[in-house]
């Protein structure tokens, strides 16, 4: 978020980038709650490949169907996994964009700047529904430690690709290397259904040996 | 195809607008109007707790024994999907559904409205299944949940599918992770109820069954779906006054008592909550057993056996027995079973240690105390976070439950034998190769040998030969964390830890302020044949300060660094099964190998591709 931003809260951020402080800090900050976990997904201000900003839970996650992963420019190990997904933007057809969303998280501020985001979003033809995330150093720092690994735990993860259901509260992860059709399977298995009334339960397994 | 139906169902939707985060000028009043970051948010969501509970308000409840069916299922099952059937034909039928139902953990507000739950047949733990040696039985498991989104537990996952804890099951019944069931279908388990190889000194006694569903079984046992199974045989009858010299006559009926220990976190509703963006594991703040938090047991002046079983998700205990303000007086327990088997004696332990899906039955007698006496079950095992305890032991420690001592009703026919069961011998001469197994982490997932689980479960990380023993080494590579490690299908024996044998007669104990817990305690006495069954158990000497475990077992606790060789046999079935960490959350970020049993002779190599004939997810099994 820019200085002016800051100035126009008239606040100074405390030693952790956190803006704002105690209770009046909260009162300021009150906003509706949206569902489950929305109070421990950061709804930290964001900066996208397009050179937009949005708030990471209400604008992004809500109500949303996601798959969000960790890149680094620099790092071109973090890029088989965005190949991975742009196979997976495939499967997913025009769904992306509309109630299913792919975020490839900035891990390194100073180098993932909004323009080298682009760079890479086109590179590997990200269409509507697919945004490279970055923001100031804490919040990205934040993001990982809530998405992927708690505060006080291990590093933030490229090996792992949250998928969640945000309005159902339901998150798994996936190995950043599963293949395409494997990802876009997961995400079906969070996806809200509907229980077809009166059905007699159907047997599923096990399958004939033979 | 799930994937085009999941495609197909969101064309059909197709009602949410397309989201465009705004340019910054149009959005600049909103982000001011909401911009609460990072502010407020906790660390984790143990800065929250769960509202308060008076202690011992709610009595300890028995979940049920579950029932066979009077009538044939319908549809039959398919003898044709089963290995053996015909051989190990059920006797016994049961069907059971897993389903959506309000629990009440505890009578005060706001638990007295009750808190979301999945269980069995309406009750969490589920009911509890009595078999028997000798008499297979099938189990049809109803998916009775509701589907993503139109249900009350949201952090769970309505597909499942059902791990009978260690039993000898086949393949296609064991619970494998991608053998799953979603909302109304159903899977038939066929356990066959007899000991591996036919040897009896390789029967089991306490199991439990629980989801084991792929990337998320930690929230699914945490909803609520786990249970208990017992076995039984003509010595562990299930009888205190069976007539059967060889009956061990061990405590039944209501004083034959099964305990899970769960630890719970709840929001201000009283809803359990669980946290699956943390990797490392969650931890409750509520101690409930059975479900109830801190109960009450009114027990009678005699003899009770527990079987109790840490059900998870990532917490370990130390349990004592204490009574007085302070909890000063220490009472000790007899312990009968490590894991699912009997031991060959019993042993008189202060404490009781147990790393997730660790189980013990142990003898209390109540007779040493008075009428309205009260004794407190305890838990004193520090621990902070899901990696792992802490090795510090926290006095006077945590109330569980407790017990209000009664008089007995009549006299107390059970018995403690001291002697239980052998150990099935180790023979090296049927090793046919040595594996190590690595635990480990890196760059956000659990890894076994450095890589995390196949997310298809496709990936054979070892195919073993069928009638054939080999010796593992698991391995902790991590300084900081703890692993349960769990291999299905059969137990093992322990050969030797750090570097150090073990002997059959050798329990794992520690010394105090033994952060190592690496003691063992050699319990051999001579075994007095012409006395048999016949001779009771007295704790006589200095109880063991801490029992962490019989040389047969069917968890390997890792703690920090440890490196631990074992003994396994693999025997009467093929296909795949599983080996992983049984901190839950740990498995669901893929701390879990696949392991295959394959006809002897036709090895794959670890990472050879299945047969081509070889349905996903299933392995066939040739003739």
């Amino acid at each position: 978020m820019s200085d002016d931003f800051r100035q126009a809260r008239g606040v100074r951020p405390n030693i952790n980038g956190r803006i704002g402080t105690g209770a009046a800090a909260a009162e300021d900050c009150s906003r509706p709650l949206h569902g489950p976990l929305s109070t421990y997904i950061p709804n930290v201000v964001v900066q996208t490949h397009n050179f937009r900003r949005a708030l990471f839970y209400d604008d992004l996650l809500r109500g949303k169907l996601v798959l969000i992963h960790c890149v680094s420019v620099q790092d071109r190990n973090t890029w088989s996994a965005i190949e991975t997904l742009a196979d997976v933007q495939a499967l997913l057809g025009d769904r992306l964009g509309r109630d299913v969303f792919i975020y490839s998280l900035a891990t390194d501020a100073e180098h993932d700047t909004p323009q080298a985001l682009r760079g890479l979003a086109e590179k590997y033809g990200a269409g509507d529904g697919w945004l490279f995330l970055t923001a100031e150093p804490a919040a990205l720092e934040l993001l990982r430690d809530r998405l992927f690994g708690p505060a006080g735990g291990h590093h933030y993860s490229m090996n792992l690709i949250r998928y969640g259901n945000v309005a159902a509260g339901l998150w798994g992860g996936i190995l950043a290397t599963a293949n395409a059709e494997s990802i876009a399977e997961r995400l079906s298995w969070v996806e809200t259904g509907k229980r077809q009334a009166g059905d007699l339960p159907q047997r599923k397994g096990p399958a004939p040996l033979y | 195809m799930i994937r085009r139906d999941f495609l197909k169902l969101g064309l059909a939707a197709g009602a949410a607008g397309l989201i465009s985060p705004t340019p910054v000028a149009a959005q600049q009043n909103r982000m001011l109007e909401f911009l609460c970051s990072p502010d407020g948010l906790p660390p984790d969501l143990l800065t929250r707790p769960s509202p308060n509970s008076t202690p011992f308000l709610a009595p300890l409840r028995v979940p049920p024994v579950k029932q066979p069916l009077a009538v044939p299922l319908s549809p039959p099952p398919d003898p044709g999907a089963h290995q053996r059937y015909e051989e190990f034909a059920p006797k016994k039928f049961y069907e059971i559904r897993e389903q959506e139902f309000l629990w009440q953990y505890h009578p005060e507000p706001p638990y007295n409205k009750g808190s979301w739950s999945w269980g069995f047949d309406g009750v969490t733990p589920g009911p509890t299944y009595h078999a028997r040696y000798g008499e297979p039985i099938m189990v049809r498991m109803i998916n009775d949940l509701p589907p993503v989104g139109s249900g009350k537990v949201g952090f769970a996952m309505p597909k499942t599918t059902t791990h009978l804890h260690n039993a000898h099951t086949a393949a296609e019944s064991d619970g494998f992770p991608m053998d799953f069931i979603g909302p109304n279908e159903f899977w038939d388990h066929h356990y066959a109820n007899f000991p591996s190889g036919n040897d009896p000194r390789e029967k089991l006694t306490t199991l439990w069954y629980h989801d084991h569903m792929m990337d998320f079984t930690a929230p699914n046992v945490y909803a609520g779906l786990a249970g208990f199974y017992l076995l039984f045989d003509e010595q562990d009858s299930g009888n205190e006054n069976d007539p059967n010299p060889l009956a061990f006559r061990l405590p039944s009926g209501k004083y034959d008592v099964p305990l899970i220990l769960h630890d719970v976190l709840f929001d201000h509703d009283g809803q359990a909550v669980f946290n699956k963006l943390n990797t490392d594991g969650m931890l409750g703040d509520k101690y409930t057993l059975n479900r109830t938090i801190q109960p009450y047991f009114r027990v009678e002046r005699r003899k009770y056996r527990f079987r109790i079983l840490n059900g998870g998700p990532s917490r370990f205990y130390q349990l004592f027995l204490s009574s007085g303000a302070l909890r000063d007086k220490l009472y000790p327990f007899i312990v009968i079973t490590g894991d699912g088997n009997f031991m060959p004696r019993p042993v008189c332990a202060e404490s009781i240690y147990l790393s997730v899906a660790q189980r013990v039955d142990v003898i209390i007698d109540f007779s040493q105390f008075k009428q309205g006496d009260q004794v407190f079950l305890q838990n004193r095992l520090e621990q902070t976070n899901g990696r792992g305890p802490s090795s510090r032991i926290l006095e006077p420690g945590a109330d569980m439950m407790r017990f209000d001592i009664m008089e007995a009703r009549d006299a107390d026919k059970s018995r403690i034998p001291d002697q239980l069961r052998d150990l099935p011998p180790v023979n090296m001469n049927e090793v046919k190769r040595r594996r190590v197994w690595a635990f480990d982490y890196r760059g956000g997932m659990w890894t076994v040998n450095g890589v995390p689980a196949d997310p298809e479960m496709m990936r054979v990380d070892a195919a073993i030969d069928k009638d054939t023993a080999e010796i593992w080494t698991i391995r902790n590579e991590g300084k900081n964390w703890s692993h349960p490690i769990h291999s299905h299908f059969t137990e093992f024996l322990l050969l030797e830890v750090n570097g150090r044998k073990i002997k059959a007669t050798e329990v794992q104990t520690a010394e105090p302020n033994d952060p190592r817990r690496n003691v063992y305690r050699d319990l051999a006495r001579p075994i007095d044949r012409t006395a048999g069954a016949t001779a009771d158990f007295v704790c006589k000497s200095e109880p063991i300060r801490v029992f962490m475990g019989g040389n047969r077992r069917d968890i390997t606790t890792l703690l920090p660094n440890d490196e631990i060789q074992i003994f396994m046999r693999w025997k009467d079935f093929e296909g795949h099964y599983v080996m992983h960490c049984h901190n839950v959350v740990h498995e669901d970020h893929a701390m879990m190998i696949r392991w295959d049993i394959v006809p002897p002779g036709k090895t794959r190599k670890p990472g050879d591709a299945e047969p081509s004939s070889s349905p996903k997810g299933r392995v066939r099994h040739p003739g």
